[in-house]
């Protein structure tokens, strides 16, 4: 094994073990983020492991009696390489959007991708077997080509999946307003940074599961920092998210409120607040039975018309809902709209 | 004379008169109607259909459109203008418009209207006429429409409700000023296209069919992760449907109400112009 190849992999595998075994203990009801996340922890880890074993095992034989063992290794290694780019991809998309169809769409066109390059690397390692070419070359010499073609062909997927991933930042950026949930940049950082560190050192793509690992643990770090704002019962924003949106609320300068107190015996409220809300607003559960949604202001008639509609979803399912509304003052801090709100929806309700 | 408001219980005192396309709008929230009539035999002199657009919006002007005019003579269209007036000063309307198309029948009352402080002016008209025909020889790839777009009578009757509740949140109607209150059934359910992800609909493609058969272009607006993509597979899905469902002369309208439709008119039909047409306006009081 290289010292080279064996630190970081070491690095990467410990890396990852805290942030996994991390994100375990504080978290007993995983959502999907977390279990997502979990996912590609254990693939990242397993990921190094073969490529430490691979290196280790590979530098111990005679290069010349291992030709066929070494491109099954490389093979296996390159195909777990390219599944955990696959659930990298899933994972940065799921964390960006939510959204599981979005998923769906997205997974066929890289899988092709992928299988496109499987198929390349299984073919050159079948050259490199076979070829009377290669065969004529001495054993080095064809190894170095083959490292060159797919090892260069895996380099520029892993570039085009960073620029991917960077466009739906941005895009995100752009479509989500008020505070972000991930500031996904700064897992993507440490990648980029190893892509261009490895390429300026000769390496191709070497320092890679170290920055993986890193982009996790830093990942991890602000969804736990997240947690905070997470109202992990309903999946709506808590209470202390008014906090962050008063803090940074340049899209919410003007902003509307609702205020939903709801005799919800049967707990059916989430449920329906989710599929009712639209897309441009955010939910704040302020307790159990009380909500607070945020977003641009409505004209009053598309306003009542949504209000009608959760009502009477909600009485369909048993609840009975009160309901206020108005528009933020200037400089009022969110929690204090919240409350002017709720104050003004109980002294409405006194007999 | 007398002037008679037009509302949903009177409607069809204008149903010998106007057109079917006109006479199916009158019972919509935005839509109202004005009549002259003869005092001795109720016969109707004259008559203006409008619309009010914007009404029910905060953030922006209420306008109101002359859809439809009937009857010739200053003396008739004077009464009925001042009728008119009253209705959308109620209403706070500060600007009046219209287009009619140019010809001989139009002149009357685009004159008239000139008169009375109109600014008029000859140009193409803002309606792109196709036919399915023309739908059929548009360049679409083979493949299957992908599992996100679906027709809106896939939809449950909450999927659109809160589809559309979400599109006017965004400020998005089309040319349907009432889409919150109008039902799914009005546009065309298997050509009418909407985008699904996680269940909810997240953009739509309404075209409505007029009583004389036109499919007109109603809303064309996304707000799904990948909009402008969906947006295209929107268009290519209701285009097969149209294809497949409506014989090749059937006529399809594209009102070009904004930048953005005449672009897309622009690149799907090259070089497709509107009829002449005379447009106007008129700047109205401000209510006090």
């Amino acid at each position: 094994m290289s010292n080279f190849t064996g630190i970081i992999n070491i690095g990467a595998i410990l890396i990852i073990a805290v942030a996994f075994f991390w994100n375990r203990a504080e978290t007993h009801e995983q959502n999907d983020d977390e279990k997502m996340f979990g996912r590609i922890c254990i693939m990242a880890i397993v990921s190094a492991l073969v490529r430490l074993a691979s290196d280790t095992f590979l530098t111990g034989i005679p290069v010349d009696g291992s030709r066929l063992l070494r491109v099954v290794v490389y093979f296996v290694d390159d195909m777990i390489q390219l599944a955990i780019l696959l659930q990298w991809i899933l994972l940065v998309d799921f964390m960006l959007h939510h959204s599981r169809d979005h998923l769906k769409k997205e997974t066929p066109p890289i899988v092709r991708i992928m299988l496109i390059i499987a198929a390349f690397d299984a073919v050159v390692s079948v050259v490199v077997l076979y070829s009377g070419f290669f065969t004529n070359l001495n054993t080095e010499l064809a190894e170095f080509i083959r490292t060159l073609f797919f090892r260069h062909a895996f380099g520029v997927v892993e570039l085009i999946i960073l620029i991917w991933a960077f466009r739906k930042l941005a895009e995100y950026n752009t479509r989500v307003k008020g505070p972000s949930d991930y500031r996904g940049l700064f897992f993507i950082i440490p990648i980029v940074l190893a892509v261009v560190i490895s390429m300026i050192i000769g390496r191709t793509m070497d320092l890679i599961p170290l920055a993986i690992g890193i982009g996790l643990l830093l990942l991890f770090l602000a969804m736990r920092k997240n947690r905070r704002f997470l109202d992990r019962e309903s999946g709506f924003h808590s209470r202390a998210y008014l906090k962050l949106l008063t803090r940074d609320d340049k899209n919410y300068e003007r902003a509307m409120g609702i205020l939903i107190k709801a005799d919800d015996p049967e707990g059916a409220l989430p449920a329906i607040l989710k599929e009712d809300q639209p897309e441009e607003m955010k939910i704040v559960r302020l307790n159990k039975n009380k909500y607070f949604l945020i977003g641009e202001p409505q004209p009053e008639s598309i306003l009542k018309l949504f209000l009608q509609n959760i009502t009477d979803d909600a009485k369909e399912k048993g609840a009975e809902l009160s309901v206020n509304y108005d528009i933020r003052r200037d400089n009022e801090s969110f929690d204090n709209f919240a409350e002017r709100l709720e104050s003004s929806l109980s002294a409405a309700s006194q007999p | 004379m007398k002037i008679v408001e037009i509302d949903q219980v009177n409607m069809d005192m204008l149903s010998d008169l106007a057109p079917g396309d006109v006479m199916e709008n009158l019972s919509r929230t935005w839509y109202h109607g004005v009549v002259v009539q003869d005092d001795s035999d109720e016969r109707i002199l004259a008559a203006f259909v409008f619309e009010f657009k914007n009404a029910d919006r905060d953030d922006m002007t209420t306008e109101a459109e002359i859809i439809w005019t009937y009857g010739y003579g200053t003396e008739v269209y004077k009464p009925l203008l001042e009728e008119y007036c009253e209705q959308i000063s109620a209403q706070k309307a500060v600007r009046s418009y219209f287009e009619f198309p140019d010809d001989e029948e139009h002149e009357g009352i685009c004159s008239f209207l000139l008169e009375e402080g109109f600014k008029t002016s000859k140009s193409e008209s803002r309606d792109v006429y196709v036919t399915v025909e023309d739908l059929s020889e548009m360049k679409l790839s083979k493949k299957e429409p992908p599992f996100y777009i679906k027709p809106i009578s896939e939809l449950t009757t909450r999927q659109y409700r809160n589809g559309i509740v979400d599109c006017l949140f965004q400020g998005r109607r089309g040319l349907v000023e009432d889409l919150a209150w109008i039902s799914a059934d009005w546009f065309e359910p298997d050509v009418s296209s909407c985008i699904v992800m996680d269940e909810k609909a997240k953009g739509f493609l309404l075209v409505h069919k007029t009583e004389s058969g036109v499919l007109v272009v109603e809303l064309l607006f996304a707000f799904s992760i990948d909009a402008t993509k969906d947006l295209v597979e929107l268009i290519k899905f209701a285009v097969r449907a149209a294809v497949e469902k409506y014989p090749p002369e059937t006529k399809v309208l594209l009102r070009r109400h904004n930048d953005l439709v005449r672009a897309l008119v622009e690149k799907l039909f090259p070089g497709r112009t509107g009829e002449k047409a005379i447009q106007g306006e008129r700047e109205e009081r401000r209510p006090a």
